[in-house]
Parts: C-alpha cells; sequence; structure tokens
C-alpha cells in the first residue's frame, strides 16, 4: 500500500465512504495504534486530568426553594472561545499580574450575600453576611433564621429599599409570603406592609416567587414590579426580571404561571408564559423562547453562558466580582459557552477563560486587561 | 423539569436531558467522560493540548447539536466512536509526521483485522474505559466512583457481552473457527 492509498482510506472513512472490509481494517488499526504512553505525561497534565474527572460534590443548599432541589455543584465546565478572527487591544502599555504569579492576597474573591436596607426615613442597615436573608415580621425585619436584625424595626417607615452592591445577593421575604432573590448591584423597593395592589420596584436582577393572593378569591390582588422601563403584573407566578440601567434590553424570564409585561414607553403590553420571556427596550416589547434553567442559573450558584460575547460574560463577571475588564470592544463577534461556579475565586475562573488558549489576562489590584493569547 | 441528583442517573437518562437542553445533565456527562477521554486522545495524538482541545471540541459538538442527535441506548459508544472519528480526523490532518501512514501500512501487512464490528466497538470502550489503569490510583479511584452511579445499565450490558477480550485474542479465535470451517491451508486476506 502506499501512502496515497492509505490518505485516501482515511479520507473515504470520515466521510463515510468506505467498504465495511475498509472499515474493519481502519478500526482494527486504530485500536492497536498508540502515539505515545501515558508515562508521557507529567505531573501538570496528570492532575489536570484528575481535576476533570472529580465527581461532583453536593452543593450546601444556598437557593432558593421549592423549585429546585439540590443542584450539583456546577463547576467550570467547558469554556470555549470560537467564531471568527478577533483584533485584540495592543495592549503592550498595559501593566498587570499574568494569574500565574498572582499572590492571594491579589487574588479577588466571590460575592456573598451582601446587602443593606434603607428606611423611607432616612435610617440604613448593614445586614449580616452569615445570613442569608431577611423576611418581614409585622413591623420587625428579620433573618430568615429568626434572629433579630439590629436596627431593623420600621414602626414609622412605609417603604423598605434592600439593595446588594457589586458581589452580594440576598434574599428577601415579603409581608405576603412572596420571595425575592436579589442578584449582585440590585435594589428591591417595596412597604413595609402590601395593602390591596402589592407593588415593589426593582433596579437589577432578582427573581420572584410570588404567593397568590388569598384575601379575596374572586378579585386577588395583583403583584406589581415596576423597572425603569416596564411594569409586570403577575397574580402568583415564579420569573425572573432583568433590568440593569447599563443594559438597553429589560427581560422577564417566566418559570411558571403567566405574567404581563408592559413597556412604560410604548405601552404595549404582552403576556408570556412559562419558557417564554419578555424584552422591552425603549422601542418595543418583543417576546422569545427562553432557556429558563440558564436565565436561574445564577440562583442555584452558577453562570451558565451559551453562545454569548465575551463582554457579555466579562459584564457578568464583573458584577459579581467587583472588578474591571479592559478590553477592545472589537471582538465581541466571539462567543462563548460554559458554566461557572460563583464560589469560585476570581484567578479560578480567568484561569478556566485562558485554558482556552485564546485569550489571557493581566491583573491589576480591581482592572484587569483582557489580551489576546500569545500577545 | 424532574429535579433528581444529577449524579445518580445513568448515561442514557442525562444524555436524554441534555438534548431537551439541561445543561446540569450535560455538565454530568462532561464530568463522567471528560477525563479518559482526554487519555484516551493523549494517546493516540501523542500531544497533550491538541488532545484537550479534540476533546473540547467534541463536547462542545454535542452540545451545540444537541437537537439534532438521535437517542441512543448506548451512550458511551456513542461518544466513543465520535471522539475516534476525531483523532482519526487529526492524524490525518496533521499527518503526524506519516507515523500513522506507516503504521497503518504495516498494520496492513501483518494482515489482520477485526471484522465484527460489534467486536470492534466493545474493544474501544473497553480500551478507553481501561487506559484510566494506568493513571496513579488515586485518579483510577475517582474514575470508579464517578462511574459507580450508572451501574444498574452497565452491569447488565457487561454480563449480557463477552468479557475480557481483546482484540488479538478474539481474533485468534475467530481465524480458528474459520480455518476449522475452511479446512487447513485456507487463507484470509482482503484487498481492495
Amino acid at each position: 500500500m502506499r501512502d496515497v492509498e492509505v490518505n485516501k482510506l482515511f479520507k473515504k472513512y470520515l466521510s463515510g465512504q468506505c467498504t465495511a472490509e475498509e472499515k474493519a481494517w481502519l478500526e482494527s488499526w486504530y485500536l492497536q495504534h498508540e502515539q505515545v504512553g501515558l508515562r508521557s505525561l507529567t505531573p501538570d497534565q496528570l492532575e489536570e486530568i484528575y481535576q476533570s474527572s472529580l465527581p461532583l460534590r453536593d452543593r450546601a443548599p444556598r437557593h432558593l426553594t421549592r423549585i429546585r432541589t439540590r443542584w450539583a455543584a456546577a463547576a467550570m465546565l467547558l469554556l470555549v472561545l470560537s467564531g471568527l478572527a478577533i483584533v485584540w487591544l495592543n495592549t503592550s502599555d498595559q501593566e498587570g499580574t499574568p494569574l500565574a504569579q498572582l499572590t492571594d492576597a491579589q487574588d479577588i474573591g466571590p460575592g456573598g450575600n451582601r446587602a443593606m436596607l434603607t428606611f423611607s426615613d432616612g435610617r440604613s442597615v448593614h445586614l449580616d453576611e452569615s445570613q442569608e436573608g431577611v423576611r418581614m415580621a409585622g413591623t420587625e425585619i428579620v433573618y430568615l433564621d429568626g434572629s433579630p436584625v439590629r436596627d431593623g424595626e420600621a414602626v414609622n417607615v412605609d417603604q423598605i429599599t434592600v439593595s446588594t452592591p457589586v458581589g452580594g445577593e440576598y434574599r428577601l421575604v415579603l409581608s405576603d409570603g412572596s420571595t425575592v432573590r436579589l442578584n449582585a448591584e440590585t435594589s428591591l423597593t417595596y412597604p413595609v406592609k402590601f395593602t390591596g395592589e402589592r407593588r415593589v420596584s426593582l433596579q437589577g436582577e432578582a427573581f420572584f416567587d410570588v404567593t397568590k393572593d388569598e384575601s379575596d378569591a374572586a378579585s386577588p390582588n395583583p403583584f406589581i414590579v415596576q423597572t425603569n422601563g416596564q411594569l409586570i403584573r403577575v397574580l402568583g407566578t415564579q420569573f425572573n426580571v432583568s433590568a440593569y440601567p447599563d443594559d438597553p434590553a429589560e427581560r422577564t424570564t417566566l418559570v411558571e404561571g403567566a405574567v404581563d409585561v408592559q413597556s412604560k414607553a410604548t405601552l404595549t403590553a404582552v403576556r408570556i408564559l412559562p419558557g417564554e420571556q419578555a424584552i422591552v427596550t425603549e422601542k418595543d416589547v418583543i417576546t422569545q423562547i427562553a432557556n429558563v434553567d440558564q436565565v436561574i442559573a445564577w440562583t442555584n450558584g452558577y453562570f451558565w453562558f451559551e453562545n454569548e460575547p465575551l463582554s457579555s460574560v466579562l459584564a457578568q463577571l464583573s458584577k459579581w466580582y467587583g472588578v474591571e475588564f479592559q478590553y477592545d470592544n472589537r471582538f465581541t463577534t466571539d462567543k462563548l459557552y460554559g458554566m461557572i461556579d460563583r464560589d469560585k475565586r476570581l484567578s479560578q475562573v480567568l484561569h478556566v477563560l485562558e485554558s482556552t488558549n485564546v485569550v489571557k489576562f493581566l491583573v491589576n489590584d480591581k482592572t484587569i486587561y483582557v489580551h489576546a493569547h500569545g500577545n | 423539569m424532574n429535579m433528581v441528583d444529577r449524579e445518580k442517573l445513568s448515561d442514557e437518562v442525562l444524555f436524554s436531558l441534555s438534548r431537551k437542553g439541561d445543561a446540569t445533565a450535560f455538565h454530568e456527562i462532561h464530568k463522567r467522560y471528560k477525563g479518559i477521554l482526554l487519555v484516551h486522545a493523549y494517546k493516540k495524538l501523542g500531544d497533550f493540548e491538541e488532545a484537550k482541545d479534540l476533546v473540547q471540541d467534541l463536547f462542545l459538538s454535542i452540545w451545540q447539536n444537541r437537537k439534532r442527535l438521535p437517542d441512543t441506548q448506548n451512550f458511551s459508544g456513542y461518544l466513543y466512536r465520535a471522539l475516534r472519528n476525531r483523532v482519526i480526523n487529526t492524524l490525518l490532518r496533521k499527518n503526524v509526521k506519516n507515523k500513522y501512514l506507516d503504521g497503518f501500512k504495516k498494520f496492513y501487512q501483518e494482515g489482520r483485522n477485526e471484522t465484527d464490528e460489534y467486536i470492534r466497538e466493545r474493544e474501544l470502550a473497553q480500551q478507553i474505559e481501561r487506559e484510566i489503569n494506568a493513571l496513579p490510583p488515586k485518579m483510577r479511584e475517582v474514575f470508579r466512583l464517578s462511574r459507580e452511579s450508572q451501574l444498574p445499565n452497565r452491569v447488565i450490558a457487561e454480563q449480557l457481552n463477552i468479557s475480557e477480550f481483546t482484540v488479538k485474542n478474539h481474533i485468534k479465535k475467530a481465524l480458528k473457527a474459520l480455518r476449522a470451517k475452511l479446512g487447513r491451508g485456507a487463507h484470509i486476506f482482503f484487498i481492495f
């Protein structure tokens, strides 16, 4: 057999045009073909393989109840950059520390349970980071485990705002039993006690689990979420709202039940059903089918990127780690797929992004420069 | 969606969930197989980074095409075939210093192949799954644990199938049987 015949056979095989005999030859050969032995693996490579076959550990329950039971920890998973050739910012004048040289002190931990309460009388209270959330108990605010929030009385107060900083998340149970889970850099303003219509206002991202109003079965009081650009009207349901000021589109994604979404700008209203998403922009309202699990992945403790540009990935990371990414906008055509555990330290997250061999980071305090790999 | 612990589901169920867009199920599959596929691809290609890329591309392509992929009763078999295809493709593309050409020619001259596709697939699976044994014990243990979740299907499959055959000794047996049928002096060869 000549080389070209072997090549031809391989090509035929790959295009699925081999005869059964040819296939038998190639596949039998494949079985005994070996380029290198496993002894040639370096300790680092072995460790890498080891890490990738670690079984999932159960994650401590840190999620909203009801919808999701214990999800296995979503550690970092395939993160692949693909797409068009990209032009990177020439960052030779920027200085920073490569990940490999980053000390523990320079590394940045993940976000956590951080939030603050602000009362309409002007007082504000920092909430305990060892607690997951607060709930309304009459005119008092207590942690979910029942312990009181210091200075948490809301006697001569009608509105309360709970807000999370960058790198914060918190849970809130309202006086009607509805729960709200706030993502980072989010604030929710609500009345101490609901009378009639239940109305809250939101900036940022939150997951709502709204109870049905039982006081009057014939005409239950609606629950209304007001954002900068829309009104979301529900009776009892679970949905996620993302309405960040730096994002021109506000998204409402429905898990169950039904919600009505109305644009403040155009007054257009749509009703979405479970699995659908309403996107409100200044111009219009559209609905589309959404990957609900992806949208609410953050409530289960991980980021889930699917066909997202690097800019969107970095924007989400920057809200959780409190860092700023410096990069050239021109490479936004690149798409990313992946999942990242929100409990990981920043260096670990950046490392998994670097392992794509496309992107490289230089860390300078809270500013992170994004380079093309090899620069 | 049914919220059962993903770690306890069989590959086939996980794949079925993945096809419907369940990323945690897919993540579990990825966790289960990434290590052994990487080891296998490394052995066949001799380049760790390339093996990593190949395995990553394979998973990405499965995820991207999840809606179009057919359901399977033997997910690992499907995965291993897909891996083999990609390795062969890479060998051809990279033409690894013509090593594979010579290797194939030599193999061909020796005149032995396994005609039974089923046995080849089985051997491939055993090879991939056994390669982990060449690795340090802590890694073997981890792999073993990560596989236990899917035991029922597997155990049954193992017991139904021929056990512990390598292609070589199976071929020996097959040739013996054929010779007996054809009578002494008969030779088996293929031409194409």
